[in-house]
Formats: structure tokens, C-alpha cells, sequence
């Protein structure tokens, strides 16, 4: 039977890497890409392997694929380490080892938990991850948002549920709205988007409108609408960001009264 | 008689020079600073008549160490984002030479992404700023602390320059600090949290701020300043509900 490595990138997880692990111990092997973390998180991870690395962080590819050549396992699946393999996943796992398989890679279906609850619906699912790749079939490439590189017909889909730890507090939430808005409204700024009045006030009520109706978030209750609410609020800050960013460039030469 | 500025700060190194430029005129300036890491003791270092340098002690109580140390018998509190303009200085010289009122409030003109903001309720805003040292204290509410103080009151005409956040990501961050910080306090006052609060009271902050305090009247800053406002309102009780969650998971 083929056996199956598992990579996990780290940096200061030690809240979250013991679950984690725990969740793949039937696992082959288990190898954890530590960048430096300040806390307990490689000392927790040594309880569970001995293959813990510590790796300059050079971006999710680059981290993943050192990860994969330490990695001596036919399939490695890949895991951060705020994701936690279900039941149902590892069960699925295991039947695919079993068998032939004509894909060269995975994409998991990975389930958003906000606030510590899932959320199934709205702007951000369906999400399928790739996860698993077949040693040698395949390389992890691209920035901050890192795909497998594989032929699209080779790349097959999993839907057992990849549990995705994300925003555990609402702080946590609006601190990465913060971070991510920046990046966004540059990009913006870029394409020479405009902001007045109108597209202030509509524009974070349609961002809220399409995750909470469009994207049935009402289906997750509260939390969806939180969620959505969030998304709301996302959209608004991106476009005050680029208000601001066009209002300096235009008005650097004149006085404020 | 003699007039103490106090001030407290942590890491303002952008703002601090600017606003204790502002105030030389004072007899002693007494700046709490709870661990900078940026340049702001090394620039105060040139106007301050003391510096005390202590941990986070709360607003209040950070406030009671620097009010505590001043020798004047009036003293004016400035945060750093703050700045004295002649016409206030002015102002001051002349009503802390007079007997008869204890503290006086002064009007804040808020610039908010570069305008002043005139409507939103924002304006005049007063706050008891400028008050006799003895028997003053800080309250201890834990975001918006305030001076209490006992005998007559009076306004003074000018404004206090009150520089908003430049940066919305400071701002942010700021906002989220608070937004903890309040709904902290209402979790502990056991406030009775209902789910409509969390639409209903951003819809009502939105709606008194833009449309019955006039702040359409204030362009895109106003829109802006609005809408932010909203949203503070909502994570304030998000936050709170989600306190309340917490806590019965726990039981």
C-alpha cells in the first residue's frame, strides 16, 4: 500500500498544532516546517515526531515544497496547522491509498469555522484546498494565495471536510480586515478604481447582500450573519483605503482649512 | 497661579512634538509615558519639566500618576493628538488668573481624514479639560475616562485641535482595541444583550449621526465618519455576544 507523509507548516501555533497532529497520527509520517516560531510549538510538535524542521519562511510554496523533500511518503498532504482532518476525511484518505488513483493531486474540501462555528455557506464556499499531491507528479508555486501546479484533468476533488480554524475571535477577524484591506486597496489603486458617496454606501451593503442571500450564509444563522456582516465591512474599509490613498495623491499640494 | 500640563503616551513619536510645541507657554509639563519603544521620550526630553515612566495603569490611573506629580494649582490635560492654539492659550492665561470656577470646558475641533469635521455631533464637543488640581480625580470608566471635579464650571470660547487618526490602519487598530475594551465593560456589568441590538443600534448610530446631527454636511469624511461609527457600534456588540457564547461554553 502506498504510504502517506504529512507536512505541516508552522509559525507560533502552539495553541492549535497538538489538535492538529492528533488528527493524523494514523498517518505514515508526519513533518512539521517550523519558520522560527517564539513559542512552545516545535516543542509540542517533538512529542509527536522527531522530523521537526526550522525553515527561513519564503512564502507558502516555497515552505510546503521544503517540507515535501523531507517528505518519504508516495502522497503528501499538506496541512496548516489551523486545519484539522475529520473522521470522514481520513477514512476517505485511507481508501485512496488503497486504490489506484488517476489524479496526481487533491483539492480537500475545507470547512471555514468563524468564531468557532462552521460556516457552510457564503462569499467564501464552496472552498476546495489542494492538499494532497502525489510525490514527484507535481510543485507547489505562486504567492499568497499558493496552488499545486498539476494538469487541470489530473487535479481530482475530495468532499469530506478539511475543519479550517480560522478566525477564532472577532479581534482576530477585523485585525486581518485590517491587513488585508491595505494590500487590496494598492491593488486597486492600480487599476484606478474611484470612490465617491454612492458606491460607499452600496457597495459594502451588495458585499453583505451576496454572502448572506446570494451565497445562502443565512443557512449558518448567527454566525452567518456575522460573517457576512464582516464581509460588509471588508468591502467598506478596502474602498475608504483607496478614497484615501486617491484623496492624498490629489490633494498634496493643497492647504486644509 | 500656575498652570501643569499633563499628558500620557505610548509610542506617539509622530504627534508629541507638535503638541507639546503647543503649550511652552505652561509652567511644567508632567508626560506619563507606559513603555514607548518608538522615539517619543527621547523628543519629549526637550519640553517636559518631568517625565515618569510606569506600566499601563488603566486611563485613570495612569492619569492620577501624572496629575498626582503636578505641583500647579490648574491643570490642563492634553492627549497627544491634541494642540493649544494662540486664541485657546490666550484664553487660558487669562481665565487661570481669575477666582470663582473650578474647571472649565473646552470645545474640540476634530480633523478627520483631513477635514474638520463641523456636524456628526462632534462639535463643540466640550470636555472639562482645564480645572483646579485640588480635588480633582479621573473616573474609572475603562475607554471614555473623564475628570470629575467639585465647584462651579465655566466654557472657554476656543477650541482644542483635536488631529484624528491620519492613518486608518492605526485607526483600526485602535478601533478594535476599544471595541474589546467596551464590550468587556458591558459583559461585566452583566448588560442584557439582545440580538437586536446588533442591527438595530448601528442602524440608529448611522441615522442620528448623518441624518439628524447633519453629518451629510460634511462630504465623504462625513459618509465615511458615519458609517466607521456604525460599525463600532456592531463589533462593540458582535464582541459581546460572542463574550456571552464563550462563557457559556464554558459553563
Amino acid at each position: 500500500m502506498p504510504s502517506l507523509s504529512v507536512v505541516i507548516i508552522t509559525y507560533n501555533e502552539e495553541c492549535k498544532i497538538k489538535k492538529c497532529i492528533e488528527a493524523v497520527t494514523w498517518a505514515d509520517e508526519i513533518i512539521v516546517v517550523d519558520s522560527f516560531s517564539t513559542d512552545r510549538t516545535r516543542e509540542i510538535a517533538r512529542e509527536y515526531t522527531d522530523l521537526v524542521y526550522q525553515n527561513a519562511w519564503e512564502g507558502f510554496a516555497k515552505q510546503r515544497t521544503y517540507g515535501m523533500n523531507q517528505a518519504s511518503g508516495d502522497w503528501i498532504l499538506f496541512l496548516d496547522a489551523d486545519e484539522y482532518v475529520t473522521d470522514a476525511l481520513q477514512n476517505k484518505l485511507k481508501e485512496l491509498l488503497e486504490d489506484y488513483s488517476p489524479f496526481h493531486a487533491f483539492k480537500l474540501h475545507r470547512v471555514e469555522h468563524f468564531l468557532g462555528f462552521p460556516l457552510h455557506y457564503g462569499t467564501l464556499n464552496p472552498s476546495y484546498q489542494p492538499r494532497l499531491l502525489c510525490k514527484g507528479k507535481g510543485y507547489w508555486t505562486g504567492g499568497a494565495h499558493a496552488h499545486i501546479e498539476v494538469a487541470d484533468e489530473l487535479m481530482g476533488l475530495i468532499h469530506e471536510d478539511l475543519f479550517h480554524d480560522s478566525h477564532n475571535t472577532i479581534t482576530d477577524f477585523i485585525t486581518r480586515i485590517n491587513y488585508y484591506t491595505t494590500v487590496d486597496a494598492q491593488d486597486r489603486i492600480q487599476q484606478g478604481q474611484r470612490v465617491g458617496k454612492m458606491r460607499l454606501i452600496f457597495s459594502p451593503i451588495g458585499m453583505a447582500w451576496k454572502s448572506f442571500i446570494v451565497k445562502h450564509g443565512y443557512r449558518d444563522g448567527f454566525p452567518g450573519l456575522l460573517f457576512s456582516i464582516g464581509m460588509g465591512i471588508y468591502s467598506f474599509l478596502r474602498l475608504v483605503k483607496v478614497w484615501q490613498l486617491n484623496n492624498e495623491a490629489s490633494s498634496k499640494n493643497h492647504h486644509i482649512d | 497661579m500656575s498652570l501643569s500640563i499633563i499628558i500620557i503616551t505610548k509610542n506617539e513619536e509622530a504627534q508629541i512634538k507638535d503638541c507639546l510645541e503647543s503649550v511652552r507657554f505652561a509652567d511644567e509639563i508632567i508626560l506619563v509615558d507606559s513603555g514607548s519603544t518608538d522615539k517619543t521620550l527621547s523628543i519629549a526630553r526637550a519640553y517636559a519639566t518631568r517625565i515618569i515612566e510606569t506600566d499601563w495603569k488603566g486611563y485613570s490611573g495612569t492619569k492620577m500618576i501624572a496629575l498626582e506629580a503636578a505641583t500647579g494649582d490648574w491643570i490642563l490635560w492634553l492627549d497627544a493628538d491634541e494642540r493649544v492654539q494662540p486664541s485657546l492659550q490666550e484664553e487660558i492665561q487669562e481665565v487661570t488668573k481669575t477666582e470663582g470656577v473650578t474647571g472649565y470646558y473646552i470645545a474640540r475641533k476634530a480633523i478627520f481624514l483631513g477635514r474638520w469635521i463641523k456636524h456628526c455631533g462632534w462639535y463643540p464637543g466640550y470636555v472639562i479639560r482645564l480645572f483646579k488640581k485640588e480635588g480633582a480625580r479621573f473616573s474609572e470608566n475603562m475607554v471614555h475616562e473623564s475628570v470629575y471635579i467639585d465647584g462651579p464650571t465655566a466654557h472657554l470660547k476656543s477650541p482644542l485641535i483635536h488631529y484624528t487618526d491620519t492613518s486608518l490602519d492605526h485607526y483600526f487598530i485602535k478601533f478594535n482595541k476599544y471595541t474589546t475594551l467596551a464590550a468587556r465593560e458591558l459583559f461585566q456589568s452583566n448588560y442584557s444583550f439582545h440580538l437586536t441590538d446588533l442591527i438595530g443600534r448601528p442602524i440608529y448610530s448611522f441615522v442620528k449621526m448623518y441624518i439628524i446631527k447633519r453629518g451629510f454636511l460634511d462630504g465623504v469624511q462625513g459618509l465615511i465618519l458615519c458609517i466607521l461609527s456604525a460599525c463600532y457600534v456592531f463589533t462593540k456588540y458582535a464582541k459581546l455576544w460572542h463574550y456571552r457564547e464563550q462563557n457559556k461554553t464554558k459553563e
